[in-house]
């Protein structure tokens, strides 16, 4: 299966060259044969890249140890359903993963594009296929997952334990195509700017893509943060460490996009802004993949140092020159239709909204990069570590959620200070009553109290225009669940945004209950011991050793009762691989909607004491709500509009009235 | 074996390039088609126009500011309805005058 895999990416190579050549030739020359054939040629390199992945698979599965990634990532006593984590578990299969499934997402695009797009889609197909083309050259060239050894040993070294997580079937995937697939984005409106035509028509297609991205990063973060806090036995979900830094950038810059790119389709503004903008996000996706493939910072979950860091850096120095350039090259066909207004309009907002999320992206940068700067400038070696992230980031997010509580409720171009009043009238009463509880429950914390007020803000703002317009509706003679769905149908974007904005929310809930008032013991007990944190009291009860073919895995069961009252049985589990001279743990997590109870077993003790790090964490269940949600949010913001323009009535033959038809009776 | 395939797949991929040269050069693209264009124009009018009237609903844009812009989406609207029924009534006529001339070779012939 070896060679076929590697005739796959030869011809996969091939075909995305022609892709990316063929497409400009068939644009330059007009000659739709060419065109065709270039697009036909996006098609295929998925399908052959497809058999390439399944060579890969068929050689997991087969224990096909003579090709070397297979020897490097898997062993016997593997269990087969990991075979999808092995293919990415090593710098040359998450390369072949990446490929393929950018290939297939660009292959999607190109089948799904609309009209407005037919111009510029060539140049959007030739910079897409030499994004591909680069992955799959550095494959063919540097990291193939399908050389082989000159020997065939009897078994492999073994997947790294930390990868064998339920969320490790999803959060890598969805990070490593996120990082590769905001090229989507940027290649659909920097070929807009290359064609020269409409500076608006990329917009929806554009945002369409980016939105999908977004979830996508969205999405691999929170089970980034996940798998961290299951897994990793620190009790957290998020260490501002590098390869998490690098994939919330990308995702930030996006953000800010997918806003601004709102702007631009209702007032034909912040044309150029907005291409700075998905440059942003791409230059930061690129510098992601670089960090996660170099190693130039150490990580938890990089790819460790390797040579293939300064390929992908130099790939990222010519991405930057070429965007900017066309950029500088078309820099006065886009001006905007229009200017600001107002500062006090949902525009503006969304332009403080903008720099406060670059602000967030740059600062977060800047704590990656600058260790290694001191280290290339002055020799000396420093970690920036979450204190830093916390003190300047904080303040900004805080006022991020702000902004996301007043920027919808503010009306396009201006608004009064009547309109201003009317609107955040109702969600200030819900903040301050909410803080006003918060102090009498004894919740003192300024920033707490702040972070949740705002919160309280955010939501209250949300569900005032949910009811209010449900009740205009009505009002009007639909019940309530059709005036509900009808308001969402109305305005997809605009409500998908508002799910959104609440998936913010639990997000930031959870963050701020676990950050101030979460709380952590570390003990040592012996069988039959018992500490009380918090409300809680554990009782060890003993441990359970069971010896596998690649490990010796130790079941640490306890006892905890609450308050005197409900007894139940937790168990923490930790492993030991000798192979591979590595531990790993499983946290066992009470979740509730208030706060976890959360055990993990960092060491076994010679006299059978075990050492126990215990934490009580609120709210962190409401984090993990915030998936869903994001995703629902994009999903009906997503979700097509019903088509007019092709039905009977739109046409206005029935009443003989053309103008009036598709606009109802008023 | 591993050759054998690879040989199949190139040949494929050769096949599916080479496929729209081999095609009638004269075929027509519905991407082409005028009709198609304008009724994705009308249909983003229509989207706004329900945007705006959403918005006037709920109080976010005042009555003063609603009716002079929904009623350029009307008209805008209504432009590209009568232009695309224009397109349609003349490829209507084209056609009744191509198969008319049909009609008459045939006759003739």
């Amino acid at each position: 299966m070896a060679e076929t895999g590697t005739i796959a990416l030869y011809l996969a190579l091939v075909l995305s060259v022609y892709g990316a050549f063929g497409s400009v030739l068939g644009r330059l020359r007009s000659s739709p044969q060419l065109l065709d054939s270039a697009r036909y040629a996006v098609y295929m390199v998925p399908m052959i890249l497809a058999v390439a992945t399944f060579s890969l698979v068929m050689s997991f599965l087969r224990h096909d140890f003579r090709v070397e990634y297979v020897a490097a990532h898997s062993n016997l006593a593997m269990n087969p359903e990991y075979t999808w984590v092995a293919i990415y578990a090593g710098n040359a299969g998450s390369l072949l993963y990446i490929a393929f499934t950018l290939s297939l997402m660009v292959a999607i695009m190109v089948a799904l594009a609309p009209k407005a797009i037919t111009h510029s889609l060539p140049y959007t197909i030739t910079i897409l296929m030499a994004i591909v083309t680069f992955f799959i050259g550095v494959m063919v060239a540097l990291a193939n997952p399908f050389d082989t050894l000159s020997f065939t040993p009897p078994d492999g070294q073994g997947i790294n334990p930390l990868l064998t997580h339920p969320g490790m079937f999803i959060h890598p995937p969805l990070l490593m195509t996120g990082l590769a697939a905001v090229s989507i984005p940027f290649a659909i409106a920097v070929g807009s700017l290359i064609s020269g035509r409409s500076p608006d028509g990329w917009v929806d297609v554009g945002r369409v893509w980016a939105l999908v991205v977004w979830a996508m990063l969205g999405t691999g973060v929170l089970l980034g943060a996940w798998w961290a806090y299951t897994i990793l036995g620190w009790g957290g979900y998020w260490a501002w460490d590098p390869i998490e830094n690098v994939a919330l950038m990308p995702w930030l810059a996006l953000t800010a996009s997918v806003h601004s790119l709102m702007v631009q389709k209702r007032r034909g503004m912040f044309r150029m802004w907005n291409i700075v903008l998905v440059n942003i996000a791409f230059t930061l996706s690129l510098f992601g993949i670089f960090i996660n493939r170099g190693g130039p910072v150490p990580s938890v979950h990089s790819f460790g140092a390797s040579t293939l860091g300064w390929v992908f850096l130099g790939f990222l120095g010519v991405s930057v020159l070429f965007s900017f350039g066309v950029f500088a090259f078309r820099y006065n066909s886009m001006r905007s239709a229009a200017s600001l207004d107002s500062m006090l309009s949902r525009e503006a907002a969304f332009l403080v909204n903008n720099l406060l999320l670059l602000g967030v992206a740059f600062v977060t940068l800047w704590g990656v990069v600058f260790p290694l700067i001191s280290q290339m400038f002055r020799g000396v070696t420093v970690t920036v570590a979450a204190p830093f992230y916390n003190q300047v980031n904080g303040p900004l997010l805080l006022a991020l959620i702000f902004l996301m509580g007043v920027g919808p409720l503010l009306p396009w171009r201006h608004a009064t200070a009547t309109t201003l009043r009317r609107a955040i009238q109702t969600p200030g009463i819900v903040a301050i009553v909410t803080v006003g509880l918060l102090l009498a429950a004894g919740i003192s914390k300024p920033f707490a109290l702040v972070a949740f007020g705002l919160c309280a803000f955010v939501v209250a703002g949300i569900v005032r225009e949910w009811v209010h317009g449900t009740l205009v509706r009505h009002r009007r003679g639909e019940n309530y669940l059709a005036a509900f769905g009808g308001l969402i149908a109305a305005n997809r974007p605009r409500y998908g945004g508002y799910v959104a904005h609440l998936a913010i929310v639990v997000l930031a809930l959870g963050v701020a209950g676990s950050s101030f008032y979460g709380t952590q013991r570390d003990i040592i007990m012996g069988p039959g011991d018992e500490e009380t944190v918090g409300k809680y009291t554990i009782r060890f009860e003993g441990v359970r050793t069971e010896t596998r073919a690649d490990r010796i895995e130790f079941f640490n069961d306890v006892t905890v009762s609450q308050d005197g009252g409900e007894v139940m049985g937790m168990t923490a589990w930790r492993a030991f691989y000798p192979d591979l001279r590595m531990a790993a743990t499983r946290a066992a997590i009470r979740s509730t909607p208030v706060e976890d109870l959360y055990i993990v077993s960092s060491e076994s003790l010679e006299d059978g004491r075990v050492a126990f790090r215990i934490l009580v964490n609120p709210l962190v269940w409401w984090m993990w709500l915030a998936g869903p949600l994001l995703l629902l949010g994009t999903l009906v913001a997503l979700w097509p509009q019903r088509s007019l323009a092709g039905s009977p009535a739109s046409t206005g033959r029935a009443d003989g009235n053309i103008a009036a038809a598709p606009f109802g009776p008023d | 074996m591993p050759l054998l395939a690879g040989i199949v797949l190139a040949w494929i991929s050769v096949l599916v390039l080479v496929w729209p040269f081999l095609r009638r050069k004269n075929a027509v693209h519905s991407d082409d088609d005028p009709v198609v264009e304008i009724r994705r124009r009308r249909e983003a009018v229509y989207e706004e126009a329900r945007v705006l009237h959403n918005d006037h609903l709920l109080g976010d844009v005042p009555l003063v500011e609603y009716e002079p812009r929904f009623q350029t989406h009307r008209v805008l609207a209504a432009e590209l309805l009568r232009d695309e029924e224009r397109l349609q009534e003349l490829a209507g006529r084209l056609e009744e005058e191509i198969l008319e001339m049909r009609r008459k070779v045939g006759t003739e012939g």
